[in-house]
């Protein structure tokens, strides 16, 4: 497996001032330096764990809930070591940025989707982010029970949550809309609650 | 021409049924129709027998030495599809059979409702199976949908229903 | 490099290249969240367990509550449903009660047979050139196990098979690419070796799951378990990974 940083020092110097090349720069890292696996797999997989969650929590659907954000946090905590090998993006100094840097390139390279970011705060410190496609989640169904409770792709709430965190920024993630319930879109909340500072540095800087 | 279509489970369970018809297509003969799932059931049997015939697959270029009644041209796909494998009456009846063992059977009713012969389109019926296989394996991608209960889902159903007007009611 | 590429292609290889241009053509995501989310399924189901596992009993809950408090206090935001890291859950899991650890890897087993029982439909669906109904023997399942079920989820072949062709069957793996990441110095401990016990789990159901899904699905009729075994001489561990192979033994009651 390629070990990250190496792969992109010597490309050309990452702008994150323009959005344009932010996605090139991301579609090049999932064209040639990201290994692939069918996304049925991990859909399938994803799928095996949320309905274990269901049937170990008894249809508890708020405990599913929170299990898969704590699953997600977990991974979170991680993932964005490797997100930063990969990428070695510079610290983003604007929300607005992390949040660039979040759809186009982070789900990008992990994911193949570029959620579109909208609906911001006026005060720029809460965003959405809008899911056209979802790979946990294709192809489900929700029964009956689980249709107004499960927020079922919430592990993805947990890893932008933990992965944040482990760059300084405090945040609340949570799921809004999905369609899976029947609504429009699937839509992602971020709020930054604040900007970490006297914490153990976790990465670069 | 009017079918009748199911998945049986590889506990010979019914899984999912369905009958297709157009407005400008005579149904089923009403008394046939009842006996539908009698024979769809009695062509499981043959099903399970052609699953251990020799394939046309085994043999380089020896496309044309298949099994009883198989499809002469050997796209791969032909592993799974049967084409006819039994008639009733004027009815004839097609299967196609997934490894995980799951049977997708069809009558197929003459269109003129007169008990003569029904002709096979097979391209067009092996389209047709193709796709709900792969509808079914979707279906699997759902976890709240266990292997082997019935499909209740009712996007499969309509995906299900386009399928037939696209490849069988026309 | 190719100079002697041959004129002609069998109607065999013609159809493997087909068969690679679909898979190619399938929607992807990076493997290794993959792994990481496959991986993530261990310290999740001891996490769980944490939570409903003496459901019924309803005693005894121990030293892990400390660290979940802990967890808790420390959080940052004002919602406190996150667990103890990763690697806690773990090192939870090496020192509990044979009971606990039961239920951990029941769970997980539970999981994999889940994956496994769907799996086998998804990946041979219609197109693998590599089967057909004819050969669909025992022998010829257990080598779409070794081969295509284990490339797809640990992106690696199983190294060897054995078999005594009575259903008992030996899946060698010296690699197991979900431990490498567990990689520790020289040898093993006992108490590391319980770690990667969970890890052996979801393979385990994911090859009842195919097996059963593939018409060996009578009650009580296939049993698998993994044991570690030690590397032969000609794949002496590269540094840093996992010292030990997996052996996955196969138990398929013929009727």
């Amino acid at each position: 497996m390629s070990s990250g940083s190496g792969n992109v020092q010597n490309g050309p110097a990452v702008s994150t001032s323009s959005k344009k090349s932010l996605r090139v720069f991301s579609d090049d890292i999932w064209k040639n330096k990201t290994a692939k696996i069918n996304a049925e797999l991990f859909t399938l997989t994803y799928g095996s764990i949320v309905s274990q969650l269901c049937t170990d929590f008894q249809r508890d659907f708020n405990k599913v809930n929170d299990q898969l954000f704590a699953m997600g946090y977990n991974i979170g905590l991680r993932l964005i070591e490797d997100f930063l090998a990969r990428t070695a993006l510079p610290r983003c100094d604007t929300l607005v940025k992390t949040s660039e840097v979040i759809s186009k390139c982070a789900f990008k390279i992990f994911l193949n989707m570029t959620p579109q970011v909208s609906n911001w705060s006026n005060n720029k410190d809460v965003f959405s982010l809008i899911l056209d496609e979802n790979p946990l989640s294709d192809f489900v169904e929700l029964p009956m029970d689980a249709s107004k409770e499960l927020w079922y792709s919430n592990i993805l709430c947990g890893v932008l949550k933990g992965a944040m965190e482990m760059v300084q920024l405090d945040c609340d993630v949570w799921f809004v809309s999905d369609v899976l319930r029947g609504d429009q879109h699937s839509e992602i909340r971020v709020k930054l609650n604040r900007i970490l500072k006297d914490e153990i540095p976790a990465g670069e800087d | 021409m009017p079918c009748y279509f199911a998945i049986i489970g590889s506990r010979d369970n019914p899984i999912y049924e369905a009958e297709f018809t157009s407005p400008h297509l005579n149904s089923f003969p009403s008394e046939l129709k009842e006996l539908n799932p009698f024979i769809l059931h009695a062509s499981l049997d043959i099903i399970e027998d052609l699953q251990w015939q020799s394939n046309p697959q085994s043999g380089v270029g020896t496309n044309t030495s298949g099994g009883f009644l198989r499809s002469r041209h050997s796209n791969n796909n032909d592993n799974c599809y049967l084409s006819k494998i039994d008639h009733f009456y004027g009815l004839a009846i097609t299967g196609y059979l997934s490894y995980g063992n799951m049977k997708f059977v069809m009558i197929h009713s003459n269109s003129a409702g007169n008990g003569g012969t029904t002709q096979i389109d097979d391209p067009q019926v092996r389209a047709f199976y193709q796709e709900v296989h792969e509808l079914y394996v979707k279906a699997l991608l759902n976890p709240f949908y266990k292997l082997n209960d019935p499909i209740t889902s009712p996007v499969f159903d309509s995906k299900v229903r386009s399928l037939a007007k696209k490849y069988l009611t026309k | 490099m190719e100079t002697g590429q041959p004129t002609e292609i069998t109607e065999q290889q013609r159809a493997q290249l087909q068969f690679q241009l679909f898979q190619e053509s399938l929607p992807k995501v990076s493997t290794s969240v993959f792994r990481m989310l496959l991986n993530e399924m261990v310290p999740l189901s001891v996490a769980v367990e944490d939570k409903v596992g003496e459901n019924p009993g309803g005693q005894h809950e121990t030293s892990s509550k400390n660290d979940l408090e802990e967890a808790i206090a420390s959080n940052l935001s004002l919602k406190p449903c996150i667990d103890p890291p990763s690697h806690k859950l773990i090192a939870e899991y090496a020192v509990a009660d044979e009971d606990k650890r039961l239920r951990i890897k029941a769970r997980l087993n539970s999981m994999g047979l889940q994956i496994g029982k769907k799996l086998s439909e998804l990946l041979i669906f219609s197109n693998n050139p590599n089967l057909n109904f004819k050969d669909m023997d025992l022998l010829t399942v257990m080598k779409f196990i070794c081969r295509d079920v284990w490339r797809q989820m640990f992106g690696k072949q199983i190294d060897n098979l054995k078999t005594n062709h009575r259903g008992t069957f030996y899946l060698f793996d010296y690699d197991y690419r979900p431990i490498q990441c567990l990689a520790l110095d020289g040898d093993v401990s006992d108490l590391e070796l319980n770690m990667i016990d969970p890890y052996l789990e979801i393979p385990c159901g994911i090859i009842k799951g195919v097996l059963l899904s593939l018409g060996f699905d009578a009650k009580d009729q296939v049993s698998c378990e993994a044991t570690v075994v030690d590397l032969p001489d000609t794949k002496t561990g590269e540094l840093g990974s996992f010292p030990k192979g997996i052996s996955f033994n196969v138990q398929v009651l013929l009727q």
